[in-house]
């Protein structure tokens, strides 16, 4: 063994260093696992989800001040009622492999989307899409069955249009690899080069990018599951940005004098949610008692290094004028959370755990054993555990925690996180109509929250949803249907060759990539 | 059979999936039908080395196999010939030193080979070479963009190589070792000793060559332990190998990825145990094989 | 500790002389066996050094002062100190007090394994050795097919359809372990089953499964224990590999496998968090191997490998 390590040292001398000339001509960026060039496969996930906006463009994209903005379509306007938004595309836009760009591959796409037997990935987003309608070459409208006045920001999100003759002749749009795993078609502003399974994807500048040609030769995005892997490439330079989920990993990359970090709010939050099915959680002091009981400020200080805000509600201050910052709000009080809780009933019994009715309060806490919810999981417990409550932990691997937690609403507190597009539309997280099934967490039910989510679905101008939603905001914060725990700051490190990348959301960022410079 | 498991790839997914998405995926990948007629399904599509598609991206198990095997088969071998061109020599050297600061040396060094933790061990070299010196790769098989090179390729290699040859060079050590001692109390070792015939000499003709043939079936127990290390090695050093995607398959519950895993595995340990039965037979000429 | 347990499991059967004819000569083994351990260094530090760290994991939880459960985000990956020997964790949790409940439960494993995978295998390997025929001859074929399956691609699909956690993995280790056990226990009942105490157990009319329990086991125990000390070294290290890959014992419990993964991520910010339990796990491993490879020599020098 020895003697091989002295090779090894010998060999390390003698031959060049890997890394280096590689990146210089492009930029490299990790993704987690092999992508599915597809953003309404099924499969493709958050590993895909970099490629696709970069190879392809949906009818709007994210703005720089994150409002929708033109990308494929060059306007909108939406019927007084709320439910026709008109889409005039923009003109000689052409496919990276020549044809033209027209309605028909918009309708082709929202049809597909709107299949219920394909369950096109993000087709929940589209439930009240009813219809695509092309009115002509360059003029498409899509057809609602209720207002949906975030439909601006839905289009935006993931929702690249997707070329119709590149699936001419297939019956199953999924397992159509050729496209999907092989050679794509996109209008975006980088088109595929080379892909290797498992290793990387190369993709290479598209001169007739129709917002402009890029300045980037090439942009690859390889495969590296492993964080650690990802921040030692970055500070060895093989990498030129890289996401951090974790904050724990800026002090690693903070001392690299060519890297440098930087955070955007996101349109997320964090929460811990109690299923309102359960007696233990319908008392809203026992609610308010735990939103007392933690130590917000402490956690985002020693535990996700300040790169977050304590949240008062869903609705994150990244949303500009959607946000309410005059709503109630909940600080680290042990003595107030007991309080709280003793007006609701509970005793403190002679364990130290709560009791009411001969009842302990003993509850269990579900979590992915994703990020770092691990470590969350358990201070949570043990700051549940000073006020009384007894906490088990149940912890599960990611597909596990969806498919027998998440999915089937078995849970008594649950731990996760909503990233949403920058749209305060909080119906799929909060109305009552998606208590049984669907995305609110809580199965919550509260007839004037559903009131003043669907007046904000219905408004038409940016004063009534304003209004509507920072009445929502104030209901939800007293009310308290998620415990809510922060918003997180978007942590990216990024290499100081590289410039022009905006301050929004990175994934978001990814479509203005003809406007990144090497440097 | 692995789908068994609760719940089911079919909703492995984001927190964005609805439920009727959810069945509409079940029918297409054909979870709606009860597991005595999947499992009935699979067998007879097994037989003709059909293993149906991955659930992750829909592609044939086959073909995403076919993409990973000859990776697993380059840090395998890789590692077999580190394992060999040092693990034999430092048998020999361990065994007719018996009893020195050598021998003594090497058996610590095997004994710490077994025992230690790949992962962490893994990690180290990581911490050492790529983070402190910058001088070999982190991870991967070849720099991204650069034309192929041998170099390029070797580099990527050694960490993972020899991080895997822990796994079997140990054995490989203890058992030469054993065998040249058995061989050197041997009565014709000793004869030709008292002939005067030069230690050297007899070692070298004689007993080293009698000592090999036996080490040749100690490779049949190594293969499987390689292959079995590669799980974590390549996990790690993110090499695009079929231990890296075991482990894909397992948290993504990507059953048919994982049954058609399994049986390609065992067949290649099954192959390259017949391989070493035959070389065996080959160095020995007492065996024959009826 | 180990001859303590050999001792009882050997105690000479009761009565009769076929009895005695198999009980003198093991009593001499032991002696000469002690004899001869006491010789080998690495096998007496070894030894040393598991009844130090069986003994901490045994009563340390409750000695030290801190709570291995109890967090403070304020004091998070903090450097050893005066309360904090070996310093904190992610969440401020004492290191020192991690890895010593660690300890408990990743040796717990280990044994619990070893167990399992030592009852399936004398059970395969006896039936094997001492029934023979078309018997041995499938319980051999299988267990050479197992031998041939790579431990971690089994565990992996094993723990795909059952699910991860502290059961599962402890039993799916034990059962991926137990082919040596059986290989060398078929040995030696081929050998025993044909030796004069065995044909006078059968002259006064003993069972086949009394003569396999009563008077072959006990000749086995010693290639058994030495089966069993590597397999605990074994299990220790797969447990310490499956719960690296998110697996096997789930935090909040400490295990010295998933305070390494856990440690992965703060290894830039808190390398030492890597170390400690790499570090144990390796010392552990490395002295039951040497345990075992003493022992070996000690009790049974015909034995290789």
């Amino acid at each position: 063994m020895a003697v091989l390590l002295g090779l090894a040292l010998v060999a390390g001398t003698l031959l060049p260093a890997a890394g280096g000339p590689a990146a210089a001509g492009g930029v490299v960026f990790p993704i987690v696992g092999d992508p599915i060039f597809n953003p309404w496969h099924p499969r493709a996930f958050i590993e895909s989800i970099p490629p696709n906006r970069v190879l392809f463009n949906g009818l709007t994209k994210i703005g720089k001040d994150r409002q929708p903005a033109p990308d494929l379509a060059e306007r909108w306007e939406i019927s007084p009622d709320g439910l026709v938004w008109t889409f005039h595309l923009r003109r000689g836009v052409k496919w990276h492999d020549g044809r033209d760009f027209t309605a028909d591959d918009v309708k082709f796409t929202y049809d597909l989307v709107i299949n219920p037997r394909l369950g096109a990935q993000n087709a929940g987003a589209f439930r009240a899409l009813k219809e695509v309608r092309v009115v002509d070459a360059s003029t498409v409208q899509l057809v609602l069955e209720t207002p949906v006045a975030s439909l601006g920001a839905l289009v935006a999100t993931n929702a690249g249009i997707i070329p119709r003759h590149g699936f001419a002749g297939v019956s199953d749009p999924w397992t159509h690899d050729a496209f999907n795993k092989r050679a794509p078609v996109g209008t975006g502003a980088f088109k595929i080069r080379q892909y290797v399974a498992g290793s990387f994807v190369v993709l290479e500048r598209n001169p007739a990018y129709f917002a402009g040609a890029p300045t980037i030769e090439t942009v690859t995005f390889k495969v590296l599951p492993d964080v650690n892997a990802q921040v030692a490439q970055l500070l060895a330079g093989d990498l030129t940005l890289i996401f951090i989920d974790n904050p724990a990993l800026v002090r690693a990359v903070q001392r690299n004098p060519n890297v440098e970090i930087s955070t955007v709010p996101e349109a997320t939050f964090y929460w811990v949610a109690p299923h309102f099915g359960n007696r233990l959680f319908q008392d809203r002091r026992v609610r308010q008692a735990i939103m007392h009981s933690w130590d917000r400020p402490a956690m985002i200080r020693g535990f996700l290094e300040g790169f977050a805000t304590p949240a008062s509600g869903p609705i994150s201050p990244a949303l500009g004028t959607y946000y309410n910052p005059n709503v109630k709000t909940y600080e680290f009080d042990r003595a107030k959370a007991r309080a709280l809780l003793a007006e609701a009933g509970w005793q403190m019994g002679p364990d130290g755990v709560l009791v009411k009715d001969g009842q302990r309060f003993r509850v269990t806490l579900t979590y992915p054993t994703v990020q770092y919810f691990e470590p969350l999981a358990a201070l949570i417990q043990q700051y549940l555990r000073a006020v009384g409550i007894e906490v088990a932990l149940d912890g599960l691997e990611f597909n596990q925690f969806i498919a027998q937690r998440f999915l089937p609403k078995r849970y008594e507190l649950i731990a996760g996180w909503w990233r949403y597009p920058p749209d305060p539309d909080m119906f799929p997280y909060l109305h009552s109509s998606n208590a049984e099934r669907g995305f609110n967490v809580p199965a919550y039910r509260n007839a004037e929250v559903d009131r003043w989510l669907e007046e904000g679905r219905k408004a038409t101008t940016a004063r009534d949803r304003q209004r509507a939603y920072a009445r929502l905001q104030e209901l939800v914060a007293e009310d308290l249907p998620y415990l809510y725990l922060w918003w997180p700051n978007e942590i990216r490190a990024i290499s100081k060759r590289l410039k022009g990348v905006p301050s929004i959301g990175l994934r978001d960022g990814f479509q203005y990539m003809h406007e990144w410079r090497l440097e | 059979m692995v789908s068994l498991a609760p719940g089911g790839p079919a909703i492995m997914t984001t927190m964005e999936t609805t439920p009727e998405m959810r069945e509409a995926h079940r029918r297409r990948l054909g979870l709606d039908q009860p597991l005595p007629v999947r499992f009935v399904k699979w067998t007879a599509a097994a037989v003709r080395a059909d293993f149906g598609r991955s659930f992750n991206d829909g592609r044939r198990v086959g073909e995403v196999i076919r993409e990973r095997l000859p990776n697993t088969l380059l840090l395998g071998g890789a590692a077999l010939l580190l394992s060999v061109l040092i693990g034999i020599p430092a048998g020999i050297v361990s065994a007719t030193r018996r009893a020195s600061p050598v021998d003594y040396t090497v058996t610590f060094l095997s004994f710490i080979g077994v025992s230690i933790p790949a992962f962490w061990f893994a990690i180290l070299l990581i911490l050492l070479f790529s983070v402190r010196l910058d001088w070999l790769p982190a991870s991967g098989m070849a720099t991204i963009g650069a034309p192929f090179s041998l170099a390029d390729r070797l580099l990527h290699l050694i960490m993972p190589a020899f991080v895997l040859a822990t796994a079997t060079m140990p054995g490989l050590v203890r058992f030469m070792r054993s065998a040249l001692l058995e061989e050197l109390g041997q009565d014709y070792v000793r004869t030709a000793r008292a002939k005067g015939l030069a230690g050297r000499r007899v070692l070298t003709r004689h007993a080293i060559r009698n000592a090999l043939i036996p080490v040749v079936t100690i490779l049949g127990v190594l293969i499987p332990r390689l292959v079995g290390g590669a799980v974590i090695t390549e996990t790690i050093f993110g090499w695009p190998g079929m231990g890296q995607l075991a482990v894909a398959s397992t948290v993504g519950r990507d059953y048919p990825l994982v049954m058609g895993l399994t049986v390609v595995v065992a067949i290649v340990v099954v192959f390259s145990n017949l391989v070493v039965d035959l070389a065996y037979g080959w160095l020995d000429p007492r065996i024959t094989y009826g | 500790m180990a001859s303590t347990r050999f001792r009882t499991a050997v105690a000479p059967p009761s009565r009769g002389t076929v009895a005695l004819v198999g009980a003198a000569p093991a009593r001499t083994l032991w002696r000469t066996a002690a004899r001869r351990l006491r010789r080998n260094p690495p096998a007496m530090i070894s030894i040393v050094f598991l009844a130090a760290i069986h003994l901490v994991a045994a009563v340390g939880v409750g000695v030290l002062p801190h709570d291995p459960f109890a967090t403070n985000p304020l004091e998070s990956l903090r450097a050893g100190s005066l309360q904090h020997p070996l310093g904190t964790d992610e969440v401020g949790r004492d290191v020192l007090a991690r890895l010593v409940l660690g300890s408990r439960v990743s040796l717990a494993v280990g044994f619990v394994a070893m167990a399992i995978s030592v009852l399936v295998g004398v059970a395969v390997g006896a039936a094997a050795g001492y029934l023979g025929r078309w018997i041995d001859v499938v319980l051999m074929r299988f267990t050479d097919a197992m031998m041939a399956l790579p431990t971690l691609f089994v565990v992996l699909a094993a723990l795909a359809v059952f699910g991860g956690g502290p059961i599962t993995a402890t039993v799916v280790i034990g059962l991926t372990a137990w082919m040596p056990v059986a290989r060398v226990v078929r040995g030696e009942y081929l050998r025993w089953r044909v030796s004069e105490f065995v044909d006078a157990a059968r002259a006064v009319g003993g069972s086949d499964l009394r003569i396999m329990l009563r008077h072959i086991l006990p000749q086995v125990v010693p290639s058994i224990i030495v089966a069993a000390t590597l397999n605990i070294a074994f299990a220790i290290l797969t447990e310490s590999a499956i719960s690296y890959l998110g697996l096997g014992i789930r935090p909040p419990l400490p295990s010295w496998g998933n305070m390494l993964q856990n440690a992965q991520i703060y290894i830039w910010s808190a390398p030492t968090l890597a170390l400690y339990p790499g570090l144990l796990i390796l010392m552990t491993v490395l002295a039951y191997n040497f345990l075992g490879d003493g022992l070996r020599d000690a009790l049974d020098p015909r034995l290789k490998l």
